[in-house]
């Protein structure tokens, strides 16, 4: 379990372990068990030197990028093609060297360098790709293709090496074929929301990606795999069909019910599954959906116009207070173990 | 003067600390389970989420509740009804942490929220218009020390360091009676006092329920005596542009002091962390550094920047793979193993990440592009 105090010094507390002593509520032995582990148990810095090491490999990956990009006149086109595409190869060599090879369930590391190595030579497959189409135009006018091909080989190396970093870099190449920004920071800043085949594809995406949720743990094929494809999916389908309602103006209600249809589904399967996350995301994308239809229905017709911004905070407040109610009432609900699937 | 019952607190802790013992396999899951329930805690405190969720609506409910009051009294008299708001907030804190919100996410916005609204209408009823700094440091400490000491809050006991010093800083400022030097100085001695006092009252039998609080505020105070004695920040208050002023005479003339200072005090932090074994003082020690090698690549422009990224990743790479071999066994207290589980799904978190770092793409652009102008539209378009 993660360490619930922040440091050594609040960490096992001595005089606590005492008193409940005193109390008879523990016995000697948890006691000297507690004051020896206080006493000798190791610092682990594990966390902070991966980090470090994260920190150090983007810092090399970023110089390299800067230096070819103002050295392109004297190194030349063709050896700096050669320099990416040898690297990303020995990356590729050096984790099919030390992989110990695929299964349907989660397979961990060789080793703390084996998922940055896989990490650096994908990140570098996608540079080739777009150095090798800006440059040279090997795909043509076949966009479709250049996004396509490292997708696949995206997934593949997810698959095959179980890392959930290139997993979702293969999720955000899906995606850019379809035509859709995913990033989760991006995903409202980037995209188009009030054009329709954009609304569509990323509806169709959002439900490909959850049936692929689905289907991992369905089929029990990288289980493990379904948070991420629920996680980028329900949020891309929900904002999608948030849109719908925003901008198909027609038929607003038709989309609203759409969203309450999903919420309510992803709502049960949060209480099932005991997910705090889902159950906040799915009450704040209701909550966003409902209030625009009251909204709608309410504040524009024009019995309300007078008192248009008092009823609007009012709702606000009394809305917000219900949301809180129910909030707390469904985190005591399921409190007792919190998951992110 | 705390807000909660003190049992319940005292609940509290044992059952952060049983857990804590649980979680290194001190107690068997029994044993752990009988501890928490013959210490039950009666306080409300939801899943991180949840909390967040909260916080947001609280937030919300506070705007909300400012605008109607707005609306109706047509904000004939901002000042009285900001306070008017401030008090209401209040009373709503009161009323949740009544019904045992204890870092619910409720109770932290109302916290919040009453700070604000209290400097800013302390602000508008005094009508101050000079020394803005001076004033709004205080109207920020004063109920910021009153909320930390009732509601055993950290992050009002952060904010109750900062507004002090601040207040500290601009007052030394405005009385311009001392050189600028002695005013950053000042506030170094002033940031090492409240660390010495912090840790005095950590010690002392007493602190049981502010533990916590004051360990957060005695770590706020290393990072103010390293940023009140950084060359950057005290040389900044001299308009000193690095291509022109002399580096030595900047800082009036203490500018040596000042560098011995930025490159000294996380080295100094850092190796108190590897003595202490304690693992907050080695990440400030670590951050701190960073702030110090940006501060002198900002003075000294010796190499450029891809070089400085390049050697730097190196240098970071070389020293984790030489700390990871080394700390196979453990050492001096260390270890790089896992001794702890995590109890969320990491490994999730680190495909978000990922994507979010490394996964930004472009929304490929509508219509035919011919050599770097967008079709259609007869010219009518921006973008040519």
């Amino acid at each position: 379990m993660i360490s619930y105090t922040i440091n050594q010094q609040l960490m096992l507390q001595i005089p606590v372990f005492e008193q409940l002593y005193r109390d008879g509520a523990i016995d000697v032995q948890e006691l000297n068990r507690v004051k020896e582990h206080k006493k000798n148990a190791p610092v682990s810095v594990r966390s902070d030197l991966l980090f470090i090491l994260y920190l150090g490999i983007f810092c090399v990956v970023t110089a390299l990028g800067i230096l070819i990009y103002k050295n392109i006149e004297s190194i030349g086109h063709l050896a700096i093609t050669g320099l990416i595409a040898t690297t990303m190869a020995g990356c590729f060599w050096y984790c099919f060297n030390k992989a110990t090879g695929f299964s349907y369930q989660k397979v961990l590391p060789v080793n703390i360098w084996f998922d940055y190595v896989l990490l650096t030579g994908c990140l570098l497959l996608l540079i080739l790709v777009a150095y090798l189409q800006f440059q040279y135009n090997v795909f043509g006018n076949s966009y479709g293709l250049a996004t396509f091909l490292p997708m696949v080989i995206l997934f593949v190396a997810a698959y095959y090496f179980d890392h959930l970093g290139v997993l979702s870099l293969a999720i955000t190449n899906l995606a850019t074929w379809a035509g859709i920004v995913i990033t989760p920071s991006q995903l409202l800043l980037q995209n188009d929301f009030s054009s329709y085949p954009l609304i569509y594809s990323g509806i169709a995406l959002g439900v490909l990606l959850l049936v692929a949720a689905f289907l991992s743990v369905f089929k029990n094929i990288k289980a493990h795999f379904a948070f991420t494809y629920k996680n980028f999916g329900f949020h891309l389908l929900i904002i999608s069909l948030l849109a719908a309602e925003m901008v198909i103006d027609k038929w607003y209600l038709l989309w609203f019910l759409l969203v309450a249809a999903v919420c309510y589904f992803q709502f049960r399967q949060a209480i099932v599954r005991r997910s705090f996350y889902f159950l906040l995301m799915t009450t704040l994308y209701i909550y966003v959906g409902l209030s625009y239809v009251l909204f709608k229905v309410l504040l524009y017709s024009s019995a309300f116009q007078y008192a248009a911004f008092n009823l609007f905070f009012l709702y606000i407040i009394i809305s917000a207070v219900g949301l809180v109610m129910f909030l707390i009432r469904y985190n005591n609900l399921i409190k007792k173990y919190d998951s992110l699937s | 003067m705390i807000a909660y019952h003190k049992t319940a607190l005292d609940n509290l802790v044992i059952k952060q600390q049983v857990m804590e013992a649980g979680a290194h396999l001190l107690f068997s899951s029994t044993k752990e389970k009988e501890l928490m329930q013959a210490y039950p805690i009666n306080l409300y405190t939801p899943n991180l989420f949840v909390k967040i969720g909260l916080g947001v609506l609280t937030l919300l409910i506070v705007l909300a509740f400012l605008g109607l009051a707005a609306l109706i009294t047509n904000v004939s008299n901002p000042g009285a009804l900001l306070l008017f708001c401030c008090g209401c907030t209040y009373a709503g804190l009161e009323v949740m942490v009544k019904n045992r919100h204890y870092n619910s996410g409720v109770d932290n916005m109302l916290m919040w929220s009453v700070l604000m609204l209290f400097c800013s209408s302390a602000m508008m009823i005094f009508s101050i218009n000079q020394h803005p700094e001076v004033f709004g440091s205080l109207f920020i400490f004063i109920p910021a020390l009153f909320i930390t000491l009732r509601f055993t809050d950290s992050i009002a006991g952060v904010i109750s360091v900062l507004s002090f010093l601040g207040c500290l800083f601009y007052g030394l400022f405005q009385v311009s009676v001392f050189q600028v030097n002695y005013i950053f100085i000042a506030c170094i001695v002033a940031s090492v006092f409240l660390y010495w006092l912090l840790v005095k009252l950590m010690n002392t039998q007493n602190s049981g329920y502010y533990k916590k609080v004051l360990y957060i505020a005695m770590i706020t105070t290393l990072f103010t005596a390293y940023f009140f004695g950084n060359f950057y920040v005290v040389s900044s208050f001299y308009g000193a542009n690095p291509a022109v002023v002399s580096r030595v005479a900047t800082a009036g003339g203490m500018g040596s002091f000042y560098w011995v200072l930025t490159m000294l005090l996380p080295l100094l932090y850092l190796i108190t962390g590897i003595q202490k074994k304690d693992i907050v003082f080695i990440r400030t020690g670590m951050i701190l550094l960073i702030a110090s090698a940006l501060t002198f690549r900002y003075f000294f422009d010796i190499i450029s920047v891809e070089i400085a990224l390049l050697l730097g990743g190196l240098l970071l790479v070389t020293a984790v793979y030489l700390i990871v071999k080394y700390l196979k066994q453990n050492r001096y207290g260390f270890t790089f193993k896992e001794v702890t589980t995590p109890t969320i799904d990491v490994p999730n978190l680190e495909g978000i990440a990922v994507g979010e770092v490394f996964g930004k793409s472009s929304q490929p652009q509508q219509g035919t592009l011919f050599g770097g102008g967008s079709f259609g539209g007869a010219g009518a378009g921006s973008d040519y």
